[in-house]
């Protein structure tokens, strides 16, 4: 499948925050949470910005022409307006036809296991032929500058993925998750965002290895079947944690939020075009894509390459 | 694994040295943040044990983490 992405307009590095959180040195908290530097909206850059900054990279990097287009997903939960859905904005900024249909979903970490399992139904239905997936996210938005663990994680960005007819035939089986028990875990109210960061630790911990079995189930699979691991790029130190737990070999697991941070809904298929872009990805390679968090909720799937 | 052993282990966890940590030493002395729980409970998990969120945010001293994490 066709991936681009971007991200936001301003750069905050590590190194600017810890002078604002003395206790913390820059490379105590790369070193927990793998970020170098996080990209952050400015001057009222929106999600739906991003969205479509996202979707012309897609048309003028990879071939990708939007009259082409018959159905447009886009994953935010930073939508422009209550309503209408930020799908109908972003189908007009891109010209995409009027015969498109567009929806808009509010999922985060998972977004993109949804978006990917949605666009697959509605190709292999015969429902659609060339889907736009486009993932989209400003979380800096919603976080509290009091709040230094969450500050140091989340990067605003986007990415978009053409999931046509030749792509959904490469993607394998869902297992998909809810609990809405955990909602109180990670959850914006009044504007500002909460997340109780053991809480959710816990519940990747206990979630991952389960949904790694079920999808390896579903899709006829052994662990030696799997060529990469692209999980949800939460945090360097949770992903290092879901490795050794699982026993996973670390030369297959990828982990990589250097210079993007967790960018939520969009850190799959970033991981996915950065791998395509070092050429780590050599067809026939079978990725396994595991998203895992707000909701709480979760999904994964093995793609090939 | 004796008291001295988890203590060094917990040390290691924690980057800290393991001659400034006693049962009885504040977390609140040593740095204890948002960061250093999460190590815990990856810790506890490979000991087979669960601390939740309520339980680590009660956490008072180093003896507290030695009787969950261990």
């Amino acid at each position: 499948m066709k991936i681009a992405y971007v991200l936001a307009s301003g750069v905050l590095t590590t190194d600017d925050l810890v002078k604002e959180y003395p206790e913390w040195t820059s490379e105590k908290v790369v070193a927990k949470t793998g970020v170098v530097s996080r990209h952050v909206v400015v001057n009222g850059e929106t999600a739906l910005d991003l969205a479509e900054r996202a979707a012309k990279e897609l048309v003028s990097s990879c071939d990708v022409k939007v009259e082409d287009v018959d159905f447009l997903l886009l994953c935010t939960q930073s939508a422009s307006y209550i309503l209408p859905s930020s799908a109908c904005l972003l189908q007009n900024r891109l010209g995409i036809p009027t015969s498109a249909g567009a929806l808009g979903f509010d999922h985060g970490c998972s977004g993109f296991i949804y978006g990917l399992s949605l666009a697959k139904g509605l190709v292999s239905s015969g429902m659609a032929k060339n889907v736009l997936l486009v993932t989209a996210e400003t979380y800096t938005k919603y976080i509290s500058r009091e709040d230094k663990s969450t500050r140091t994680i989340f990067g605003d960005g986007a990415a978009a993925t053409m999931i046509d007819e030749a792509a959904a035939t490469k993607v394998g089986a869902f297992s998909f998750g809810t609990d809405g028990s955990g909602a109180e875990k990670l959850i914006v109210r009044d504007g500002k965002l909460f997340m109780d960061g053991p809480e959710i630790f816990n519940f990747t911990l206990d979630i991952v290895p389960k949904t790694m079995e079920d999808v390896l189930t579903k899709n006829n699979l052994t662990r030696d079947d799997i060529d990469l691991y692209v999980f949800h790029q939460a945090n360097k130190f949770m992903l290092d944690s879901i490795r050794k737990i699982n026993g996973l070999p670390r030369d297959k697991f990828y982990v990589n939020l250097e210079t993007t941070g967790n960018t939520v809904s969009s850190t799959i298929p970033i991981a996915l075009k950065q791998l395509e872009i070092s050429g780590r990805l050599q067809s026939g390679m079978k990725v396994m894509l595991v998203g895992f968090g707000v909701g709480l909720s979760w999904g994964a799937t093995v793609i090939e390459v | 694994m004796n008291e001295q052993e988890m203590i060094d282990r917990l040390a290691d966890v924690l980057d800290q040295d393991s001659g400034v940590l006693k049962v009885d030493t504040p977390l609140d002395t040593i740095g204890w943040d948002s960061m250093g729980m999460l190590s815990v409970i990856a810790l506890a998990k490979t000991n087979g044990k669960t601390i939740t969120g309520v339980q680590i945010r009660a956490f008072e001293t180093v003896g507290d983490i030695l009787k969950a994490a261990f």
